[in-house]
């Protein structure tokens, strides 16, 4: 898999603040890539040199191998989190407009938005303006605008943010639709459930630096903390008992009968020892890996890197 | 069509499809003919009594013009020299002399001497009466036939006379403060058009989407260049609209006094109506705007008309990325004011320094403020009429062109800052270090 797009050392300080330090990071072509970090750890300014609304003070982005150009513009769709239309604007005008400056031809752009409109069977809204539409309505048409000109690489700041669930799932259905058609997909969340479901790879920003990346399965695996969850039937204390020193156990909770004990493997012990040493004790129902979320990475990572920081100062 | 003209034509064709575009555009001739029409009226309608001394050469027209409510005619000095009568009353607004010279059966010529314009209503009473008279007096000797008395009608004609050097003056100070006063409308007009135009699409959000497809610099040249084009559409089509409507409305004030005046005489005296000498008359008698016609073609308006687009679009310019910056680093248009103020106070200068200029066209104040690029547009455009020397026109455009590069570089500097940032209580401190920062 080819990268298409690559930021070396990209460093950006704004008057009072460093919002990029030296953060580098690599798209793999037709990947979901999940752009990660708290509010204010400059996911935001990143997009924005991406899409060269600012420059970089220092580092170099790599679009297809090539240095960024103002001729990329055209390839890539920006949807950012502070979106709007003009409000006076008619729909399919204003669609037009926007397509037309993306590099679209009108004739083009009109056979573009007529199949999406039917797609998303907002003819009617054709004639409407804006300020006529509800929120959801807009982002709908603002999501047409930012995919209308099929670019390779579609960047979404915060894409679920304002759009109500049914909504939010067509805009989930569209995002694997244009992967599945070959696009390259960017998108910045704070909603790690979505991160799960859709995203290949991930970096975590925070407070302007990078802190983690990589493809969403490796960092899962690599924040296994050999943690199981085994739920039986039988005698708590038989359980512990045979646990012996192979594992301890984190937590239980008891339900209709049927016990679920968290257990984290000590040393070099298997779960099959563990498993050997219980069951002669217990009426097992099941046993399953418990694999830490993108959520609890998300904030282990956060606040680790928050607690260095101000050991760093404190110093 | 590249990016910039996109941005252009949306911002043009959005403004010119508004109903406040086409509602201004319709009243502005209106309202700019009333301004014409209405000094005209007034004086008619004014209830002051006019006295007109009549300085009659050929002494047929003794006691035949009758006063009525507004003008008392004299005819003491009928026989008087016309020098004489002239000096005796110049200095009275209120003073007419009407000059019958001894051939007026052969030539055609009355003169109406006055300090301020007549009124339609005047000249109108005037040129019906003497024609009736002359009339009756021709049918009364048996002398001629009818067709040589229309002859006579039709070539009746009051020239109305008022002191040229005051008339000139007074036009040409007219003009120069009609287009220093458009000029300063015009570039207030627009230039807040942009910056309402900018927080519109900051504050809409709209701008990011924008501004990932074409550099700020170009959004905000497309928006200037746009409502400068509107600007420019709403200028030409006043002109052609102001035509349009002076036309039937000078048609139509002089169709309507002359019925006024002319019918209750022509029974009075006996005659049969005569549409004929009606019409002749009242178009040769003029109806005030004479003087004012006539200082208006002593007016080089080719050149007139072009530095005022080319003092137009260089004031504009020159404000406009300066509104632009505003409208880019506010929230709300409450935020706008701390910014106005400032920027436009030399605009605001200029306009407020119409007297002195207009007292000395040629004057050192007059010179600096027409060359500095800030009042230029304004105070350049006062001074025009009155004849400007050709290298301070070339100096002033000069500084002109130098400036709008200036201001549209720094504007640029804060706009492209500005829209990006929200929630923020801009300060001017604020707004220097964005001038320095990189793109």
């Amino acid at each position: 898999m080819s990268e298409l797009l690559t930021a070396s050392h990209i460093t950006k300080q704004f008057q009072n603040h460093k919002a990029l330090d030296d953060v580098s990071l690599s798209v793999p072509e037709n990947s979901i890539f999940g752009l990660l970090g708290p509010n204010g750890a400059g996911k935001t300014t990143l997009i924005r040199i991406i899409n060269q609304i600012t420059g970089p003070d220092s580092g170099e982005i790599l679009f297809h191998g090539e240095k960024l150009h103002e001729r990329h513009i055209e390839r890539i769709g920006y949807l950012p989190e502070e979106r709007g239309l003009y409000r006076k604007m008619e729909v399919g005008e204003q669609a037009l407009y926007l397509a037309q400056l993306k590099g679209l031809s009108r004739a083009e752009a009109m056979k573009r938005l007529k199949y999406w409109f039917e797609k998303f069977e907002i003819t009617g809204w054709w004639k409407k303006k804006i300020e006529e539409l509800s929120k959801g309505m807009q982002q709908k048409v603002q999501f047409i605008v930012t995919v209308l000109h099929e670019p390779s690489l579609i960047i979404l700041d915060e894409p679920f943010s304002g759009f109500d669930p049914i909504n939010a799932n067509l805009i989930k259905n569209e995002i694997l639709e244009l992967k599945k058609k070959g696009s390259t997909i960017i998108f910045s969340t704070h909603n790690m459930g979505s991160v799960e479901e859709l995203c290949d790879h991930i970096a975590l920003i925070n407070k302007s630096r990078k802190i983690l990346d990589g493809p969403v399965k490796e960092i899962r695996k690599t924040y296994k903390t050999n943690t199981y969850e085994i739920s039986f039937e039988g005698n708590m204390l038989a359980f512990t008992h045979n646990l012996w020193t192979g594992a301890e156990l984190l937590g239980k909770k008891e339900e209709d009968g049927i016990t679920s004990a968290t257990i984290k493997l000590l040393g070099k012990t298997s779960i099959n020892d563990v498993i050997n040493s219980v069951l002669p004790h217990i009426q097992m129902h099941g046993l399953k890996e418990v694999v830490p979320s993108m959520n609890d990475i998300f904030i282990s990572c956060v606040s680790a890197e928050n607690v260095v920081l101000s050991n760093h100062l404190t110093e | 069509m590249g990016k910039i003209g996109l941005i252009i034509r949306r911002e043009y064709l959005t403004r010119v499809k508004k109903k406040s575009f086409i509602v201004m555009t319709l009243l502005g001739p209106l309202l700019f003919g009333g301004l014409f029409i209405i000094p005209s009226l007034l004086d008619d309608v004014s209830d002051n009594i006019k006295n007109v001394y009549v300085v009659d050469q050929s002494l047929i027209f003794r006691d035949a013009i009758k006063n009525n409510g507004k003008y008392r005619f004299h005819t003491e000095y009928a026989d008087q020299n016309l020098d004489v009568v002239r000096k005796l009353f110049k200095d009275s607004s209120n003073s007419f002399v009407l000059f019958i010279p001894q051939n007026i059966l052969e030539s055609k010529d009355l003169k109406l001497y006055s300090k301020k314009p007549p009124g339609v209503n005047l000249t109108t009473y005037i040129t019906t009466t003497l024609s009736g008279e002359i009339q009756k007096a021709l049918v009364g000797t048996n002398q001629v036939d009818k067709s040589i008395i229309d002859k006579y009608l039709k070539l009746v004609n009051l020239e109305s006379v008022t002191p040229s050097s005051v008339s000139d003056q007074d036009v040409t100070s007219g003009i120069g403060i009609l287009f220093g006063a458009l000029i300063y409308m015009f570039i207030f007009l627009y230039s807040a058009q942009i910056m309402r135009g900018v927080m519109e699409e900051k504050t809409s959000r709209i701008v990011e989407v924008i501004i990932s497809s074409v550099k700020p610099f170009q959004l905000m040249m497309g928006k200037i260049v746009g409502v400068a084009m509107v600007g420019l559409t709403q200028f030409m089509l006043w002109i052609v609209l102001s035509f349009a409507v002076l036309m039937p409305m000078k048609e139509y004030i002089a169709s309507r006094t002359s019925e006024q005046a002319l019918s209750p005489q022509s029974f009075k005296s006996g005659m049969p109506t005569n549409v004929m000498a009606m019409k002749t008359t009242v178009h040769k008698s003029g109806d005030g705007m004479e003087n004012v016609v006539d200082g208006l073609s002593r007016i080089n308006w080719p050149l007139m008309i072009s530095c005022f687009i080319f003092f137009f679009l260089g004031g504009y310019l020159l404000y406009g990325s300066l509104f632009a910056a505003i409208g880019s680093a506010v929230d709300a248009e409450t935020d706008t004011q701390q910014f106005m103020l400032p920027v436009s106070a030399p605009l605001i200068l200029s306009f407020a320094m119409i007297g002195t200029i207009m007292n000395n066209p040629d004057g050192i104040v007059a010179f600096w403020f027409s060359i500095i690029p800030f009042t230029a547009p304004v105070v350049m455009m006062i001074r025009m009429p009155f004849g400007v020397p050709v290298w301070q026109l070339a100096l002033s455009m000069s500084l002109l062109v130098l400036g709008f590069i200036g201001t549209t570089w720094l504007g640029a500097k804060i706009y492209r800052t500005g829209i990006l940032l929200y929630g923020k209580k801009v300060t001017w401190k604020e707004l220097g270090k964005w001038l320095f920062y990189k793109g």
